[in-house]
Order: C-alpha cells, then sequence, then structure tokens
C-alpha cells in the first residue's frame, strides 16, 4: 500500500525533484497552509510506526 | 504541464500516543495509512478510493486538475527554487516564516510591499523550525536569506541573511534586499 502510493506520488511529483523522492511536508499546519495559499488539494497521508 | 506541486503531499505521523489527535478526529481517521485529500480550505473532499498505483494516479491527478491551483510567487520548494534560480541567474529568497505568521496575510503584505523584486528573486517560503534556523545561521524568524544558486553549496555560503523586525517598514527589507543583488555582482 505504502509502495504504491508512493509511487503513485513520485509520478507527479518525482521528476522535478529529480532525485525520486516525495517531498513530504512533515508539519501538518505548515502544509494546510500552503495548499490554501497555492489552492490546491492536499493529500494527507497518516501513519504510525509502532 | 509540470507536474510538481500539483497537489500538496503531507505526512501525518501519529505515531506517538495522541500526535496529531485534532487531525485524525477531524477526518476520522480509524487506521493506518489513511490517505485523505482536503480541498484549499482543509475540507475534506474524499478518502483515498483506490488501492491500486494506476488508479491512485488518476485519482490525484482528477483532483489537481479540479483544484490547479492559482498563481503564487512561492516556488514549491527551496531545491525548485535553486534550480529555477540558477537556469533564470537570480539570487534565491528564502523567507523564514514564525511559526505563528499567517501566511495568506504575509503573501499578501509582501505582494504589496516587494515590487518587482518579486521576479527578481526566486522565493520560497518556509516556516522556520529550530533546525532550519541552525542550517542556515540564523538566530530567530521572521528573516529572510538571499543564496546565489550558483555557488556549489548555496546554503553554507548565504549572500545575505535579512532580520525582520515587526515594525520594520518595507522599505527595510527591500534596501536590504537590493543590497544582496548588489553584492553578488561584485
Amino acid at each position: 500500500m505504502r509502495m504504491l502510493l508512493a509511487l503513485a506520488v513520485v509520478a507527479l511529483m518525482g521528476q522535478e525533484t529529480h532525485d525520486g523522492k516525495v517531498p513530504w511536508i512533515k508539519d501538518p499546519a505548515a502544509g494546510l497552509q500552503k495548499a490554501k495559499l497555492e489552492g490546491k488539494v492536499a493529500m494527507l497521508w497518516f501513519t504510525a510506526d509502532w | 504541464m509540470a507536474a510538481t506541486g500539483r497537489v500538496v503531499p503531507i505526512l501525518v505521523d501519529c505515531s506517538a500516543n495522541g500526535q496529531n489527535e485534532e487531525l485524525k478526529t477531524k477526518y476520522k481517521v480509524q487506521g493506518f495509512p489513511t490517505v485523505v485529500y482536503v480541498d484549499p480550505d482543509g475540507k475534506q473532499i474524499k478518502e483515498m478510493g483506490s488501492r491500486e498505483g494506476g488508479a491512485i494516479t488518476k485519482e490525484i491527478e482528477g483532483l489537481a486538475a479540479k483544484y490547479p491551483g492559482k498563481p503564487t510567487m512561492w516556488a514549491p520548494s527551496r531545491k525548485i527554487a535553486l534550480e529555477a534560480a540558477k537556469k533564470a541567474k537570480k539570487p534565491v529568497a528564502i523567507y523564514l516564516a514564525d511559526e505563528k505568521d499567517d501566511l495568506i496575510k504575509l503573501t499578501a503584505k509582501l505582494t504589496k510591499d516587494l515590487g518587482d523584486r518579486k521576479t527578481k528573486f526566486a522565493w520560497v517560503l518556509e516556516t522556520a523550525k529550530e533546525a532550519t534556523l541552525k542550517e542556515l545561521g540564523v538566530e530567530s524568524a521572521p528573516a529572510v536569506v538571499v543564496l546565489n544558486p550558483a555557488v556549489d553549496e548555496p546554503t553554507k555560503e548565504p549572500v545575505a541573511k535579512i532580520a525582520i523586525k515587526e515594525d520594520d517598514k518595507a522599505d527595510v527589507l527591500n534596501k536590504a534586499l537590493d543590497e544582496a543583488v548588489k553584492s553578488m555582482k561584485k
């Protein structure tokens, strides 16, 4: 599941980051503000490593 | 069409007890991993419908098409700003916002105050965390750090570090930015 999602996101964003990494924003408040500022959809990936 | 930044990817780490509880409750998250798409105002559009790679891509593309974003002076990331600035042969300006800053109001103010400096620099907006301040050698936010994208390690050799005080008028920042451009040309 994680791999599929990561691949899908890389398909959308990876080309311009050149390193194949998804530029995850790890501060949800800052990310949501960024989405509002840019008028874009935010994709929230809820995860937990137990 | 450039694909970069068509959606804003946010990792919500719920590993610690109570971590991001408010968001989990708001979007009714009951297990992990869960993916939720929200509109620019934070209203949930949908939960991820498919778990198949191609369908996920289509799903994201569909949402990105519906919310294409609006023009902004900010590059999606520092890395992208540095790449664009290198091509355009102009400096990068990192605006380090205070965590309490309202970015919408801040952008509106800067759009008004900066004049053509909006396009003379490749701007990137970052919320100043302790690690970022340390990395850039800045004491506190808000501040602007000007980088020369043509050097090997731009963040290690900043052209200027401009502290912004609450009562500073717009021309204080503008003058400092102009000085930074001049010093790069020398």
